[in-house]
């Protein structure tokens, strides 16, 4: 409460000092709408009595538009006076309009940052100013906005892995200027200045990893996104094949993942193996685990930001990959140059083609086919320097098909499908020199899709069993930058969810009356209205302060919650910095776990009447330390309390009566993590450690005693390096060490007992308590070695690749042959399955 | 070089799977499994690994029945009735230890009628009974021959949720298949009307017994049956065995009965 008393007090206090003295809210009329400046000071004299007192400067023979017949004296006199070039005071009668000396006085440079030889739109480029170091960072679509007096200045801009340029310009009005950066070709140098300049960002959020994650997915194309995000501290993989990425101990399900700002419900294809995100197309990555501005919302461990490339506005370009496992085409350039684009990428593996020649060699009745695709589609056109709408299509999904026949008498056919399919339409309008405004129309759908079909003569069995969610969403966001020194960003967002957990169609031609027919429907209505507000209080230190107001409203049910954040920077000299931070964050859909595995059979469901929203509570402390020679270091600890957080009460699977089966619970985590990087020279990398606490706690699980959270890893280190040893050949080399992950297992003989025979119990193995176990340390390298060569009209690159280079046999996950089989007299046995044994990969790409 | 070759290719081959062996960690901790039925005598199974000087004590009716001090592995059978609607609680103490845990008998359900349709070629009978209104009752099914031997039996009625549907199991991985137990949540205060197939391997006359049992027993059966059900599937996250005796482990639940004769033709 007293957060939020502070954040209406600063609200408040900034109307203030906006606000003016009573006698210029006085409200005039007038009869007509032209008067001369002098005529226009009289009538205000005769209706206020308030008299005017200005320089000769002002012109005042000049006629002048009204803007209106009726307002105050403030609205008239901001429409008609120049404000860039004239103070206006006010008293209690009089109004002095007072001239500003001309290098007193401040324009505003605005554009766009673009790479000069694409003409794609850069994110998070610095521009600063070189006298004063003032400046700023652009947005998402590459906007940014600079309040500068006026003189001769010297811009400077720079981003990562780009030539930084230098404009000069004599500054007189405000100037709309788009800048543009050459790709840096060298080895040797890259980004980073740190120097004294300290832009004022317009997102916050550029801490060193995301320099470092950038910089790795910029100079290792063939890394998988998620392979590079699992090199920051703090991220870890869950147990490997398991889906996804863990942030910080929140479970998968808590990464809010934004492709071009569609949220994704699943981002994987092969069970993992990779992310449906084509690298070949990936223009910006931002991961941000702590310190979550306004903007962010509706999960509470993380967010992925991705955005994909435009399109090269100049020229057609593209690449081609194939591999051992899968080929991927990427097209982009202008349909008409210089104003619209477009960014074609196709992926698909081909492990099908052989695997099902292989089963059927094995057996002649089988077939078995598992393969992905994904079609990822951006069209961008720019009606004008001021207006740019977009237009992003993403297809994408996993198949397993199989079928078995016996003789011509019995036959199954069977075919599993999942995958997404996301919609949007952006538009982006400048207003002024500083307001930035995008409107988004987003349409994203995930489906789970189960046909079975067994025949047998005559008779058959059919089921379709159908889950997904559907998300329609319009919002708009605004940027506004009155100054330097305040960044304002403020939106507001409708979502309509339709969710289908588990639509089952079920016929049996023999006997109809086992026939079901089920259909599940809940909808879900999210309203939200956030706002951040963005100072410099003193010239090192920049607090982000925000507020998210969200009403959700399912089944008659409305949640209303307020989520502040905020975020404070203290810069302690050149080299240092200090960040806390504070957001707490509200979840409103859950993901219903079909077993430890992270399966496509994931179930989203909102919350209910009996189900509350995931609540997290977020802390965090970090030092930045830049070094020398591009090596930074940063030291970050967190704290994180969530509740409301769920689990199966007894078992994993999914029915009707979910709500029963399920338990509420806490978790809480904290942890040190620690980071290493270097992105400059020829051999660039990052070490990330993280050490780390996490426990659940269910009021009816493990008898309300806490217990490790299944994402528990007390330390994980985690390796990347890469180096060029000339312009040709370059190689990389990726390890990590982290402790097994904690599970359970049934390891005690107990008696049970049933009221049909009560003389006589039963033995079975049970468990007791959960996450006592823990797997095997987890521990593996990967190389990849690139042999790089200009062609005539293009690239290649042939890659050499091994997974698990040492053949760690890391345990995915634990089985058992058969239940009864596993008990033997003072032990039993399973069997541990690893999915990433020792696996070479070869690929080539032709980049043109 | 085919040195490398060689090693490479016995690499990929080798298989992903391997044995790996966990010991019982048995720990030594006191168990009462304790089920008391309508009408019937009190009986429990106490499991006392450790051969401590355990002292038991029953208390209802405002009244409290020591039991005995017990020190091995014990089934007791003690001669009081347990009478439903009566509340009983039990009392365990040793080693500085107070555990105690509590039960209501349900009252007694009685089955209303059977019907038998020998019309169809799945033969199957139905059965009826009146649920309470008041509070969420829980219920299971048995069969069991004339001598009282349990017989398997399948249904596809809606109660079971597909527990006990022997096409079931092979659609959906079910996690309560062989479950016998069921809420009102469909009848909640009305006649419930259940269908049973015929039981399998029987003659013509078997029982069927309707338990009317309280809570606990409900959350306990179910956990068992799924623990034993997902035990060897890899994707499954353990639970524990429910346990309302908290301190140590087992149950202390109760049931009324009621049962039946069913002649199937």
């Amino acid at each position: 409460m007293r957060f939020l008393l502070t954040i209406i007090l600063l609200f408040s206090l900034n109307t203030d000092l906006y606000s003016q003295n009573n006698i210029s809210e006085r409200i005039l009329s007038f009869n007509k709408n032209k008067y001369s400046l002098v005529d226009f000071f009289e009538q205000i004299t005769k209706q206020t009595n308030i008299e005017f007192s200005y320089t000769s400067d002002l012109e005042h023979e000049r006629i002048v538009k009204l803007p209106a017949l009726k307002g105050s004296i403030k609205y008239f006199l901001d429409k008609i006076i120049n404000k860039q070039a004239f103070n206006i005071s006010y008293t209690n009668d009089k109004v002095f309009i007072v001239g500003i000396p001309m290098q007193n006085r401040e324009f505003t440079i605005s554009g766009f940052v673009y790479d000069a030889d694409t003409g794609e739109s850069l994110i998070n480029a610095s521009i600063y100013e070189t006298q004063n170091y003032d400046g700023t960072l652009s947005n998402n679509y590459g906007f940014y906005s600079l309040k500068l007096k006026s003189r001769l200045i010297k811009l400077r801009v720079s981003y990562v892995a780009y030539n930084e340029s230098y404009h000069s310009l004599n500054l007189k009005k405000d100037t709309i200027i788009n800048l543009y950066l050459k790709t840096n070709t060298k080895l040797s140098e890259i980004l980073v200045k740190a120097k004294k300049h300290k832009p004022f960002s317009s997102d916050f959020i550029n801490t060193k990893a995301n320099n470092a994650l950038s910089s790795m997915l910029t100079n290792s194309k063939e890394l998988d996104l998620f392979s590079a995000v699992m090199k920051m501290p703090g991220v870890q993989a869950g147990n490997e094949a398991f889906g996804g990425f863990v942030v910080r101990n929140g479970a998968h399900d808590q990464n809010l993942i934004l492709l071009d700002d569609v949220p994704i419900y699943y981002s994987n294809h092969f069970y993992s193996y990779f992310s449906i995100f084509n690298s070949v197309a990936i223009k910006h990555v931002k991961l941000i685990k702590g310190g979550f501005p306004a903007r962010y919302g509706g999960r509470v461990s993380s967010v992925l930001d991705v955005r994909m490339q435009d399109g090269d506005m100049k020229k057609l370009k593209g690449e081609i990959y194939i591999s051992l496992l899968t080929a991927k085409i990427n097209i982009n350039g202008p349909l008409k140059k210089n104003k619209t684009t477009f960014n074609l990428s196709l992926r698909r593996s081909y492990v099908d083609l052989f695997l099902s020649s292989l089963v059927n060699i094995i057996d002649e009745d089988f077939d078995f086919s598992l393969y992905f695709g994904d079609l990822n589609f951006k069209l961008v056109h720019r009606f004008s320097p001021r207006n740019k709408i977009y237009l992003n299509t993403y297809f994408g999904g996993d198949v397993i098909k199989s079928q078995e026949t016996y003789d011509g008498i019995y036959n199954f056919r069977s075919k599993t499908k999942w995958g997404n399919y996301v919609n949007s339409l952006r538009w982006n309008h400048v207003y002024k020199k500083n307001v930035f405004v995008n409107t988004s129309l987003i349409f994203s759908k995930y489906t789970y899709l189960l046909d079975d079909k067994r025949q047998y003569e005559n008779y058959y069995t059919q089921s379709f069993f159908k889950s997904g969610i559907k998300d329609y969403t319009i919002k708009t966001d605004v940027d506004w930058i009155p100054n330097n020194k305040t960044y304002i960003k403020s939106g507001l967002s409708l979502s309509l969810r339709n969710y289908k957990p588990s639509n089952l169609k079920y016929s049996n031609s023999e006997d109809t009356s086992l026939n079901i027919s089920r259909i599940q429907n809940i909808f879900s209505r999210e309203l939200v209205l956030w706002s951040e507000y963005q100072l410099q209080i003193r010239r090192n230190v920049k607090i982000n302060i925000g507020a998210r107001l969200t009403s959700f409203i399912v089944d008659k049910e409305n949640y209303f919650f307020i989520e502040p954040r905020l975020k404070i920077i203290y810069n302690l000299n050149e080299k240092c910095k200090f960040t806390a931070s504070y957001s707490q964050m509200t979840q409103f859909i859950h993901l219903l776990r079909m077993g430890s595995m992270k399966s496509p059979t994931d179930i989203w469901m909102p919350v209910s009447k009996n189900v509350k929203p995931i609540q997290a509570y977020h802390y965090s402390l970090s030092l930045d330390y830049y070094l020398s020679k591009g090596i930074a270091v940063s030291l970050a600890y967190y704290h994180k309390h969530s509740k409301n957080i769920l689990e199966m009460k007894s078992t994993s699977v999914f029915n009707d009566n979910w709500q029963e089966n399920i338990s509420v619970g806490n978790s809480l985590s904290k942890g040190l993590e620690i980071n290493i990087s270097k992105i400059k020279g020829n051999t660039r990398g990052n070490i990330a450690c993280t050490f780390s606490k996490s426990v659940y706690k269910f009021a009816d699980i493990n008898n309300n005693n806490n217990f490790d959270s299944p994402y528990d890893r007390p330390y994980l280190v985690s390796m990347y390096v890469k180096h060029w040893l000339n312009k040709k050949i370059n190689f990389s080399l990726s390890w990590v060490y982290g402790a097994g992950l904690p599970f359970s297992l049934a390891y005690k003989k107990t008696n049970l007992i049933s009221p049909h025979n009560q003389t006589i119990s039963e033995l079975a193995v049970v468990g007791e308590k959960l996450n006592t176990f823990r797997l095997s340390d987890y521990h593996r390298l990967d190389i990849c070695v690139n042999f790089v060569k200009k062609k005539k009209r293009g690239q290649r690159t042939w890659s050499l690749s091994i997974v698990n280079v040492y053949d760690k046999r890391n345990i995915s996950y634990i089985g058992f042959g058969s239940y009864y089989d596993m008990i033997k007299d003072n032990s039993y046995s399973m069997r541990k399955l690893c999915l990433y044994p020792f696996t070479p990969n070869i690929s080539y790409s032709y980049k043109f | 070089m085919y040195k490398i070759i060689f090693i490479i290719i016995s690499l990929l081959f080798i298989s992903c799977e391997d044995e790996i062996n966990f010991p019982f960690q048995q720990e030594n901790k006191v168990q009462l499994n304790a089920l008391l039925g309508n009408d019937s005598l009190f009986n429990f199974h106490l499991t006392n690994p450790n051969n401590e000087s355990i002292k038991m004590s029953l208390f209802a009716n405002d009244k409290t029945y020591p039991i005995t001090n017990i020190s091995r592995d014990f089934y007791g059978i003690r001669d009081f009735y347990i009478k439903k609607n009566n509340k009983y609680e039990i009392t365990l103490e040793f080693d500085n230890n107070i555990v105690k845990a509590e039960t209501k008998i349900p009252s007694k359900v009685y089955i209303d009628s059977v019907s038998i349709d020998n019309d169809r070629n799945i033969k199957y009978f139905t059965f009826n009974f009146y649920d309470k209104p008041e509070e969420r009752n829980y219920y299971m099914v048995l069969i069991t021959s004339l001598s009282n031997a349990s017989i398997s039996f399948t249904s596809n009625d809606q109660v079971f949720k597909g527990n006990l549907d022997k096409d079931y199991y092979q659609q959906e991985e079910n996690a309560y298949y062989g479950s016998c137990v069921f809420t009102d949540d469909t009848f909640n205060g009305q006649l419930a009307i259940i269908n049973i197939d015929k039981p399998l391997f029987t003659n013509n006359k078997f029982k069927l017994n309707l338990y009317h049992i309280s809570e606990s027993y409900y959350k306990y059966e179910r956990a068992y049956v799924s623990s034993r059900n997902i035990a060897d599937v890899p994707s499954f996250s353990e639970k524990n065995i429910y346990s309302n005796i908290k301190g140590i482990e087992g149950i202390f639940a109760s049931y009324s009965l009621d049962y039946i004769l069913v002649g199937l033709n």
